[in-house]
This record gives C-alpha cells, structure tokens and sequence, in this order.
C-alpha cells in the first residue's frame, strides 16, 4: 500500500458552500450521435445481489450493489462504442454487446475490468447464453445473424443466418434449450405494386394498378372507400389529375393479398399474373418475426404475422409463451386525413412456443381509433415506442416500458393492462429493464437521460431516479423528444415521428401520406435544379403516392426534405405534428429550433464493407446479391466479389456518369448551379437551409424527384420479387418497387456486365464514410457535393491485449491515428497496477498521454504494461472525441485520474466532500483546523472509487467552524 | 389432318380410328407424323416422333405433348398429362378403350415465368407457346414463328424478333424497351400497357393491333403499319407516328399537311383527297392505293416514294417527274418509251416495266429497281450510281458505258448484257447471273 500524490485541498466552513464543477454533457464536437438505441441495457446478476446497466453514451457499463434495495454504484467500466446490451455468463462474468464497436467485451466483475473482447459482425445487438454445452447467442443487424461462440474460450463457432431483417432482442426459454431472436425491422405483410425503375431518359414502366381488369378497375390512384375517395378530393384540383402511383397492398389472415378498398391483388401477387408486378407466381413474404432456435442443433424455425417492428422480447415462465413487445404499421391505409393518429398501435404479441401461433393485444386498450385526439389523462395512460419486457417469475405481471412515453405499463398474463395506476412515469426514453422480485424492485435504463430508475412494484411508484455520467451534450438532450416523445407530439399519446423514423432511420415500409383535401404545391425559385433545368415542372400534386421512409441520419445541411423535395426545411413539417400525428398543437419556433439541432447531430456509424483505413474494398464478396442473367451469369447466379474502387471509377466516368447527379460524398445533388464557368455554391436560405439539386426525368414523368443519398441502401436490402420467399415487401426507389440493387443498376441504367454490376454494388455498400473522389467547381459532369457527417470504417474497432506480444491491429491503429488529416483518435482504457485507467494517443508527439497530468508512454511503454490481469483495450474512436473517451470523461480539463473535489455541502454539523473516482483506487477525507499545520487528521473509513462521483462525510465537526480538507488515494 | 396452330396454344394433328393421317409440313421442326395401331380390342397405340421447336445450334426447345381423345370430334378429352418425348425418338402413347374414337396430339410450348436471357431462339417454331412472365433480355428471335403466343408480362427488352412473326400474340404488358421488330409482323397483337420504348419497329406491321396504354416513345417506327391498329388517350406514342396513325385509321382529307414530316411512313391506302401535302416530306414513303386526288404535292419530298395503285386526278398538283413514275408504275408507261436523259433519280420502280426502254444518258442514280424488268433496255451512258436492283432482269440492255458503281445487282439477271465501258465498281454480285450466263457471288 502506498499514499497516493494526488490530492486536493479545499477549505469549507458551515456557512459557505460551494459547488467546484458541474458533470453533464460536452460538446458537440466531441460526441458522434448515431441514436443508438439500447437492447437490453440492464441485467440483474443471478445472485441478485449486482445490477448492471448499459451507460450507453458514456461507452460505459455501470455495475451496482443493489442488496439494499437500492443502487449503490459500485463501478464505472469503460468497454466499447454505444453498448447496448448486457448478460451475465456467470456470476462473476458479463458480456456486453458494443454496437457501434462491432465486439463483446468480457467483464470480470470482482476485479472490476474488462479481460477480453471478442470482434463480432456488425451491429452486435444483444446476447443470451443456451444450450447444453453453453453457448453464447449474438444476434449481428447488418448482416442478419446470430453468431455463436463458445463462453469458454471465447471462439466463434457458427454464424446462424436469420431470414429477417435487423435480428435483435434475444431471450431464452426456461429450460434453456431455446433461443428466441425478434426480428427488428420484419416488416408487416405488405408489399408495393409499382412501375419499379426504368431507364434513364424513359418513362415509367407500366403499372398494373393501371391494367383495367386489376382490382382498381384501372383507376389510378384507385379510390379508397368503394366507388369514392374519403374523405372527397379537394375540388381545387379537378383540373390537375394526381399522378399514377403504386398502391400497398397487404396479406390477411386469410393470405389475400388485400388493398385499402377490399380489393384482392393475390391474383396480380402471388397468382398466374404475378409478372405483372413483376413478380414469380408463388411469390411471398413469409414476414418473419421471431426466430426460434435450437440451441443445441441450431436448426432455425420462424413466427410470423406478428408486427412490423418487434422491439423486446420475453418469455412468460407461466404460460410458457414468448411475448412480443412493439409496433405495428397501417401503412396499407392511404391518405394523411384517415391515417391522421392513428397509423400506428403499439402491441404485444404471444406466442405459442410449440405450434408457433399467436395472439396480439393492444397495449393501449384504452384507445378506440376513432377519436383523433383523446383527453391529456388517456394521453398520459398511453405507451409508445415500447423497448423492454420483463415478467414476473410467476407469470402473473409483465412490465413493458415506452420509450417514448416515458413511462411503464403492467399488464397481466394476457397482455391486458393491470397495474395499480394507467402507467408509472419514468425518466426519459426508458428500456430496459429487470426485475429482482426478492426485494419488490424493477430497475430501468431510461436512454434519453442516461438514467437509472427503482420502481417497487408493490406500492407502484418510482422511489429512486440515479442519473449516470452522461457525456450527451445538451442540444441533443433537448432536441430528442421531438422525435421520440409520444405523449407530447400525437393526438393518442402513442405514436411520434420516432414510430417511422425509428431510431431516427426507417421502417423499411413505404407509405402513401398523399392529402386529396390539400391544394397544389408551387415549386418556387428556391428549388435548384442543377444543370438539368427541366423543359417542363410539375407543381408538387398533395396526392403525391406510396414513398418509402426516409432517414433522418445526416439530413440538416442536405434540404430540401422528401422523396420529391417539396419541403424547403425542417420547419416545414411543423403541420406533420398535428396534421399527422394528430397532436393538439405543433411545436413552437423554438422547439423546431431544438429538434433541428438534434437532427444535426444524427450520423451515419462506421461502413462494415470498408477495411480500417477506410479506403474501399477491391474484392468484396456480396452474398445474396444475384444476377438477372443480362450478362454471362445465369439468372441467380452469385455475383462476383466487387471491386468498389473499380465501381467509384465506373460512378464517375462511365456515360453518363452517376455523378452527374449523385455527388460525392453523399450521392445528394450539388447545391450549387453552373454558371458556364464553373459551379458556384447557391446561398443558404434564411432559415440555413440548403438546395442540394432536384431533377426531373422522364422516368418521373417530369415530376421533380430530390437527387437522393446514397449512403443507407444496405438498410433496403431483402426484398426479391424472384423469390417465394422475400425478406421484405419493399425495395429500392421512391415507391420501394425496385427489388435488388441489381436489378436497380440493370433496369436503371442499362449496365449488363455482371463484373461492373458487382462494382458499382460494391462502391454502393461502401458508400458511407466519405474519403471518395470528390467532384470539382470546373468539372461540369462532377459538380462538388455537400460534406456527409459519418464516421471512418475503423471507428469503434477495439483490441484487448494482456501481454506485450507482437499486436498488428495496434501498430495499424497508431498509424492511422497518427496521420495530420486523421479523421480518427485512439484511445486505450484498462487497468494498471489494479487501478482503471486511460489513455490518449497524442498524434503530434506520438506518446499516449495518461489520464493523470504530465504522464505519458510510449506506445511500446503502454504495451509493455500489458498483463493478465492488467489488461488495455485499444480504441479507434472519432476525432475530436478520444480526449472524452480517454481520459477527461467531462472535458473539463481535469484529467479523470487526477482527483477533482465536486462540491461541498453541509448541514447540522455535518459537512460531505464529493469527488471524482477512478475504479481500484482507495480514497479517504483528511482535515485540519489551521492551515500552517503540517499534519492532516485522518477521517475513519475510507472509500472505494467507482469510477464516478464519490463521497464522504466529516461527522466530527463538533463547534469547529472551519476546516481544510483534502482528499488522499490509496494505491494498491 | 395437319398441324394447325390455334388461339388455345396447341398444336393438333388429328387421327380418326385406325386410319393413319401424317402432319404436313416437313421443313417444320416442330410439325410430326402421327399413327395409330390397335394391339387388341381395347388399347389404341399411338406413336409420333418427339420434334423441337428451334433449330439445331438455337437453345432447343422441345414441347410437350398432349393426347386427346374425342368421340365426336367436338368434344376433346385430355388423356393423362402433358409429357414430353424423347427428342427425335418414337413416341409411344397407349390408350385404353373400348370402341371407336378420334385422336389427337397438341403439341405445347410452356416457358411461362422462363429464364431465356440472352437465348437464341430464331426461326423457332413457337406458335402459340406460353411465355407469361418470362425473361427474353436480349434474346433473339428473328425469323421465329410466334404466332398466337402469349408474352403477357414477359421481358422482352433488348431482343431481337427481326422478322418474326407474333400475329395475334398477347403483348400485353410486355417490357419490350430497345427490342428490335424490324420487319416483324404484330398483327392484332393484344399489346396494351406494353413498354416499347426506343424499340425498332422499322416496316413493322401493327396492323389491328391494340396499342393502347402502351408506350412507344422514342420507338424507330419507319414504315410500320398502323392500319386498324388502336391507341388510346394514355398510349404514349412521338408525335410523327402519332400522325401517321390518325391520315392511316381516320382520314385526312382536305387535311392542312404542309411542312409536315411524314418521311419513310406507310400510308397504303390512305385517305388523302385533297390533303395540302406542298412542302411536306414524304421522302421513303409508301403511299400505294393512297388516294391523293386533288392533293397539293408542291415541293414536297417524294423521293423513293412507291406509288403503285395510288390515286391521282387531274387536281392532283406533283411534278412532271413523279408523274413519270407513276405513269410508269401504273400506266405500264415504261416499256419501249423513250426516256433518253430522263431524271429518274431516287425514284421507286420496284417491279417496273422499263422493256426495251431507252434510258440512254439517263439518271437512275440511288433508284429502287427491285424485281424491274430493263430486258433489251437501252442504257448507255445511263447512271445507277447507288441503285438498288436485286432481282432485276437486265437481259439483253445495252450497259455500255453505264455507271453500276455500288449497285446491288444480287439475283439479278444480265445474261447477254452488253457490258461495254460499264463501270461495276464497289457493286454487290450476289447470285448475279453475268452476260456469259456465269453465277457470280462477289
């Protein structure tokens, strides 16, 4: 044991106090927002005697003793990018699922450390351990996967295919013998009948809603209520037709394939005449969304019909049946009037864990879908957005949190609402949650504010709200309920723009929000059409058809908004909060000002396709990406592997070019015009938007479409119209009528090589994460685009080492962040002598700079401090962020291995000194009454550090009015 | 009885009782000979030879084949299922029964839904093959029979169907974008919502085929047929063809006309009775049993127009060379005339009777001359430069001195020809019979 030299000393009298620094969020600058969301944040160990949460912007897992009732922070540890999910192996052992990060970290949890990290596929999402022998489950977004791993070694043994899009929460059955995965973004049974794409210069490629003998009648848009559209069409446009559009269709229980107006599309779906929509006859989308696996055999086996967005997951241990927490979308009803509210319930689904049959509640039961605005208490009994779900041991109770209600329902073993109260109110963005029932507690991860809240569930009421270190900077805090926030911004209390915008991304459904009681809107001068001024414009028809949800990642900056453009900027869709949503009032000019900020924030994560220097890949294998038999592969066929630096070239160069429309580095239009010279960048509009270019092509009809970004179609990939058996019911392309991205380059652009097509697929999976070719002012077919806010391809890529050896990944990682023009830092968190600690590479003097002040090592001196039991994880992180990440969690100069005294505050003769902590440190309180004193006085006890604010309590004051103090650490 | 292609898809031949009726037509691959024994009183034998429906070196395709037995020959009953033979081998069919019956065997194409990118199919005998839904891209087709066949939803971008013929196939939806139908026959074809954007249909015949909502902007539709075709208000068609389809189907008489551009248009038959047509290009057009009494054909471009049973009056306004032409189409004006130094340049006289004319000195330059008979014409001096005469009977003319440069002379005739002075420079010989009664192939 030895004194530690840092201290702080600071003098106190009962009638002063003061505050020394204030924790909270950084700055923008220093936090990448990719609105994560967490999966299963919270575990309870099996002894119930630890909690563990998912600090999810901290990077952190928080580990708590919650044996009082409880949580008392016991540690901070640092592990990797956005976690989001966290399960106990053992008692002493946690695996953590780093999203961003793509890997696991394995926690030890009496030494308080991270011993290992296993690399993982991207998007790990959560994690559950099966099967006899153990295995260890980790479901992967992107692509869809389970993998497994052996917990003992820690080796990958498989990867389990799941036929769903974005597999996520995981839970496991009693007797442990089965996985069962919800599959995030399964979609809902319905599908587009479409014109699909045609090729550039052409027009739309027929459309059977226009084939006479369709269920339409041909009538395009067909009317939605018998022989009528209601509500009735503004007679201001009897004199302007709306465009011929594609029409959703959905599957019925029946399996008819059902429009709106009870028109039967099977025939034109799956029937004789599926070519028609281009489809095979047969074709289906099975809609998976659970997956069911053996978790000995691992054979696979699939729920269906259950929702579109299947969020939590549990299994009831009563009935045995696995419950489905999520929402559900009526996108297959049309017009922004009908759908006003109403568009999307929030439910729960049961499923039968052997016949696989299902039976769905509504988890707002209260609420009949005929009003469009309900009173402000059935508002507040609403949940939104639902993330968590947990049951009580024996069946009776379940408990569903909303994250975008902020609150928790209890229902009882029918999904029926059972608590003592309509809902409890939480702090904002709960999710996860775990219920230790030996003491009457439930613990929930509340997201938005980085919290944790203790609810005892016999009285009902939340007895504990404990913020944790939370780095998020205030702009998003105070913009983020404007996406999320259900009760504040619908009419039903329910749903919010997150419903579609889910996480701030897509639904990957399509939805025709056309309002026939609107009028015309004029296409005004502030609309920029690049070099491709249209012979002819069509005014933006309110009617406007079926468009695919778009992204909200990366779009402040990149107006104007919509498929076809026709909102100048974000302030437009101030009416989308009542007129949609059916909120009593809109948000006011400065909460529009907040979300704006928000959004801003919002940003593309690291490319998985890229390696991590982030240049592109040159033999990128594609799987599930086939030929359409154009060039000399069979129809089917795999693609070759692709070569993204051969299809940037082909982007660039082949006639006409891509990037005649679709700048670099977003695929956006240009927001400048050509003046015959060159290209000047067009003025920002008062409200700072920009005008990246609309075009107007034939295959629109003329109609202005946005140049759209090209940086989230792997987020479309899954459907297939050649398949029996299609992922998704959408596509590619404004209406999602475009299947592959094949058959997108082949129809689109008339490409036949199989060679270029895989190219050009290669460069379009690699597109996110800039550092591409850009375009020039002189360069009239290569116009300079708008800057995309991304992240390079190694951000998040970690390492755990425990020797000295040889760690190539380490020296390319220095190399990397070593570069001037570096777009990464890296950052190494572990132990050192039983103590947590970090580190920041400084790339200017090549040294890693520690997390107490004046104190650096080389990169081989770090290394060599490298042992079992003193492990270092390595980090790539984006710039401008690792100093955070590293070493000065708060940014406020002071290092977080140095001590800082927080606050002083007293009352009745007792005084209490808080300070910053690090893990494996031991602190103690020392006074004296006279500062020339040589000797400190020693206060009893001491305290352990946990890597967050600590205190202690001088009790001993008695008549003293003054002493100084300070704050000693034990080393071990 | 033969094998005749019906609407239905199949392809019958017919047998009655034990007597032995062969299919007709043996240079077609998919046509057969059927007979039928009987082995005892109650099993009927039948045996055909299985065929394919393409040419050897082509994606074959063999079809299946159905036998039907009727008693009355009205009512067909299927016997068993569709089954396909083994490819050139005797197919044995037995059928037990007691009693007299007829027999037949269709013969059946199905591709529905196929994958036929890039196939060659061309000359095939597919009529009334089943091709919904399938992918054709860039397959060819030329020359096939297609007769009755449904493309309904098919792919059918990028392929070739050059001379094929798809009388009275469902085009119905079709994506056909860049397809060639150069010379194609789509008579009555059932089209509707067909996609034919930037197709060539050049001479392609249209005619009764339902066009309508189909797209053919940027189609190539030189000299396509539009007689009794139909468009509808959403058919998407350029504005010439668009015009052509109105002066062919609705008449333009007395129709304001000038300046128009109508080059290389079919207009067989067209009502153009007093139609003002000064200015007009008409240049390749085809204006047969066109009736153009009292037309104004001042300045208008009538090279290589074919006038042959077009009807002009006394009002009719053209000028003195384009009523040579037509004179000598249609009033047999040509033979023995004299036509020393005529200007016979870019004219049509496909088939012409220009007999012992006296063309000397005259400028035939860039004319057709398809099948026109010159034997014993006078052509010294003349000029062909660039003309067309395949098949032309050029016995006996007198050539001295003429100018042949670059003029397709394959099929025809110069037997006894006097070659004196002529220049053949740069022309095609092409089974062309020479003076000396010689077959010259180059």
């Amino acid at each position: 044991m030895k004194w530690g030299l840092t201290s702080f000393v600071v003098a106190a009298g009962l009638n002063w106090f003061g505050v020394f620094a204030a924790s909270g969020g950084v700055g923008t600058n220093a936090f990448f927002n990719f609105e994560t969301a967490p999966v299963h944040p919270v575990a309870l160990s099996p002894d119930h005697s630890r909690l563990a949460v998912c600090n999810l912007p901290a990077g952190r897992l928080e580990i708590f003793d919650i044996t009082s009732g409880a949580p008392v922070s016991l540690a901070s540890i640092p592990v990797g990018l956005d976690p989001v999910s966290v399960n106990f192996h053992t008692t002493n052992e946690l695996w953590v699922a780093n999203y961003i990060s793509g890997s696991i970290s394995i926690i030890d949890l009496p030494s308080l450390r991270v011993f290992n990290t296993i690399t993982t596929s991207n998007q790990p999402s959560d994690i559950v351990f099966a099967g006899n022998p153990q295995r260890a489950f980790v479901s992967c977004g992107l692509p869809n996967l389970v993998q497994v791993f052996d917990p003992q070694t820690f080796q990958w043994l498989k990867n389990l295919d799941i036929d769903g899009n974005r597999p996520r929460a995981m839970t496991v059955s009693p007797d442990g013998a089965t996985v069962y995965v919800a599959i995030f973004e399964s979609g809902n049974g319905s599908t587009i009948i479409g014109a699909g794409v045609a090729a550039l210069g052409n027009l739309p490629k027929p459309n059977a809603v226009n084939f006479p003998a369709a269920p339409s009648g041909g009538l395009n848009p067909p009317p939605n209520s018998g022989a009528n559209f209601v509500p009735a069409i503004n007679p201001a446009l009897s004199n302007t037709p709306p465009p011929r559009v594609g029409l959703i269709v959905k599957k019925n229980s029946a399996g008819r394939w059902m429009d709106d107006n009870n028109g039967d599309w099977s025939e034109y779906i799956r029937g004789t005449n599926a070519a028609l929509t281009g489809r095979i006859p047969g074709w289906d989308m099975p809609d998976h969304d659970l997956a069911v696996i053996n978790a000995t055999n691992f054979s696979i086996t699939y729920a269906c019909g259950l929702m579109n967005i299947c969020m939590a997951v549990a299994v009831n241990p009563l009935t045995g049946k696995i419950s489905v927490a999520g929402t559900d979308a009526l996108n297959q009803i049309r017009f922004q009037p009908v759908l006003q509210s109403i568009f999307i319930r929030v439910n729960l689904a049961q499923v039968d864990p052997v016949a696989l049959t299902n039976t769905i509640a509504d988890l707002n039961p209260h609420l009949d879908y005929t009003s469009r605005q309900v009173s402000s208490n059935q508002v507040m009994m609403s949940i939104g957005d639902p993330r968590g779900i947990v049951w009580s041991s024996d069946g009776t109770r379940g408990y569903v949190t909303g994250m975008g209600s902020d609150n928790l329902v209890i229902i009882n073993a029918q999904g029926a609402r059972a608590g003592l109260n309509p809902a409890i109110n939480l702090g904002q963005g709960p999710t996860g949650l775990a219920l230790d029932e030996g003491r009457n507690r439930l613990y929930i991860y509340n997201r938005f504010d980085d919290s944790v809240s203790t609810v005892d569930t016999v009285g009902q009421t939340v007895v504990n709200t404990l913020p944790l270190f939370d780095p998020t900077p205030q702009v998003i805090k105070a913009g983020r309920p404007h996406l999320y926030n259900t009760h504040q911004t619908s009419g039903l209390g329910q749903l919010s723009c997150a419903s579609c915008h889910v996480d701030g991304r897509i639904d990957r459904l399509a939805w025709d929000l056309g309002d026939l009681t609107d009028v015309m809107a004029v296409i005004g001068t502030n609309f920029n059409f690049a070099n491709f001024p249209p012979s002819s414009t069509n005014n933006f028809h309110p009617m406007k058809g079926p468009m695919m949800t778009l992204t909200l990642q990366d779009i402040i900056g990149h107006e104007p908004f919509h498929w076809r453009g026709d909102r100048e900027g974000i302030e437009a869709f101030g009416a989308t909060f009542t007129n949609l949503q059916g909120a009593p009032v809109g948000l006011t000019t400065n909460q529009m000002a907040e979300f704006k900020a928000f959004l801003a924030t919002v940003g593309f994560g690291p490319n998985p396709y890229r390696p991590i220097d982030n240049s592109l890949p040159t033999n990128l294998p594609l799987p599930g990406q086939l030929a359409l038999g154009r060039g000399s592969l069979p129809a089917g066929a795999q693609l070759p592997n692709g070569n993204a630096q051969a299809g940037q070239s082909d982007f660039r160069f082949t006639s006409p070019g891509c990037i005649l429309c679709h700048t670099l580095p977003t695929g956006l239009g240009t927001d400048n015009q050509f003046n015959g010279v060159k290209w000047l960048p067009l003025a920002v509009s008062t409200n700072g938007s920009h005008h990246a270019a609309l075009v107007a092509d034939a295959r629109t009809s003329k109609f202005p479409f946005k140049i759209p970004s090209l940086r989230n179609l792997t987020d479309k990939m899954g459907m297939s119209l050649a398949s029996t058996n299609s992922r998704s019911g959408f596509g590619f392309f404004n209406e999602g009528s475009v299947d592959t991205l094949t058959r997108f380059l082949q129809d689109g652009f008339g490409i036949t090589d199989d060679q270029t097509t895989a190219d050009l697929i290669a460069f379009l999976f690699s597109f996110t994460g800039s550092d591409l070719i850009l375009g020039s002012r002189t360069d009239i077919n290569r116009s300079p685009g708008l800057a995309g806010l991304d992240t390079p391809a190694g951000v998040g890529r970690q390492i755990t080492i425990n020797t000295n050896n040889d760690a190539p990944l380490i020296e390319t990682m220095i190399s990397l962040a070593s570069l001037p023009s570096s777009r990464i830092d890296l950052v190494v968190k572990g132990m050192k002598n039983s103590v947590a600690r970090g580190w920041f590479f400084d790339r200017s003097t090549r040294v890693f700079l520690s997390d107490r002040q004046g104190e650096t090592y080389s990169p081989a001196a770090l290394r060599a401090l490298a042992t079992v039991g003193s492990e270092q994880t390595y980090m790539m992180v984006p710039r401008g962020s690792g100093l955070r990440m590293a070493i000065d969690g708060d940014l406020d100069g002071h290092l977080d291995g140095d001590l800082l005294v927080q606050s002083l505050t007293g009352a009745s003769n007792v005084l209490a000194v808080s300070w910053t902590s690090v893990v494996g440190l031991t602190y103690q309180l020392q006074y004296k009454s006279d500062p020339s004193d040589p000797a400190w006085n020693t206060l009893p006890g001491g305290v352990a550090g946990t890597g967050n604010t600590v205190s202690m309590s001088d009790n001993s004051l008695g008549t003293n009015r003054a002493r100084y103090y300070r704050v000693t650490t034990i080393e071990p | 009885m033969s094998a005749t292609p019906v609407k239905s898809g199949f392809c019958f031949a017919l047998i009655a009782g034990a007597l032995l009726v062969s299919a007709v037509g043996s240079q077609a691959q998919r046509a057969f000979k059927i007979s039928i024994s009987l082995t005892n009183q109650s099993q009927v034998v039948v045996r055909w030879t299985a065929q394919f429906a393409t040419p050897i070196g082509d994606l074959f395709i063999v079809p299946h084949y159905q036998v039907q037995r009727s008693g009355d020959l009205k009512t067909w009953t299927s016997i068993g299922a569709p089954f396909t033979g083994a490819l050139l081998t005797n197919t044995v069919f037995i059928d037990s029964i007691s009693g007299a019956a007829f027999y037949r065997v269709a013969s059946i194409i199905s591709l529905e839904y196929a994958q036929l990118q890039n196939a060659i199919l061309d000359s095939g005998q597919m009529a009334g093959a089943d091709f919904l839904g399938a992918s054709l891209f860039n397959a060819s087709l030329k020359s096939a029979q297609l007769q009755l066949a449904n493309f309904s939803g098919a792919d059918l971008s990028n392929a070739d169907l050059f001379e094929a013929d798809l009388s009275g196939a469902s085009l119905f939806g079709v994506e056909a974008a860049n397809a060639t139908f150069n010379s194609a026959s789509l008579q009555r074809v059932d089209a509707r919502f067909g996609d034919f954007q930037g197709a060539s249909m050049v001479r392609t015949d249209l005619t009764g085929a339902d066009l309508s909502s189909a797209i053919l902007a940027g189609a190539s539709l030189d000299l396509a047929r539009f007689q009794g075709s139909i468009l509808d208000t959403d058919t998407v068609i350029d504005p010439k063809p668009k015009l052509i389809w109105q002066i062919v189907n609705q008449g333009a008489s007395n129709a304001v006309l000038t300046n128009q551009d109508l080059d290389r248009s079919f207009l067989e038959s067209a009502n153009l009775n007093g139609a003002k047509l000064n200015d007009a290009n008409l240049f390749g057009s085809d204006l047969e049993r066109a009736d153009l009494r009292g037309a104004d054909l001042t300045r208008a471009d009538l090279r290589l127009v074919d006038f042959l049973g077009t009807q002009l009056d006394t009002n009719t306004i053209l000028s003195s060379q384009t009523m040579l032409v037509w004179q000598i189409r249609n009033q047999n004006a040509g033979a023995s005339a004299n036509l020393a130094g005529a200007s016979l340049d870019n004219v049509w006289l496909s088939s012409a009777n220009l007999v012992n004319a006296n063309l000397t000195g005259a400028n035939c330059t860039n004319s057709e001359f398809f099948q026109a008979n010159l034997g014993g014409a006078n052509c010294t001096r003349a000029s062909f430069l660039e003309a067309d005469m395949p098949g032309t009977i050029l016995t006996n003319a007198n050539l001295t001195s003429a100018n042949m440069t670059f003029v397709n002379l394959s099929g025809a005739n110069l037997r006894d020809a006097i070659t004196n002075g002529c220049d053949f420079s740069n022309a095609i010989f092409s089974k062309t019979i020479m003076p000396d009664g010689s077959v010259r192939n180059f």
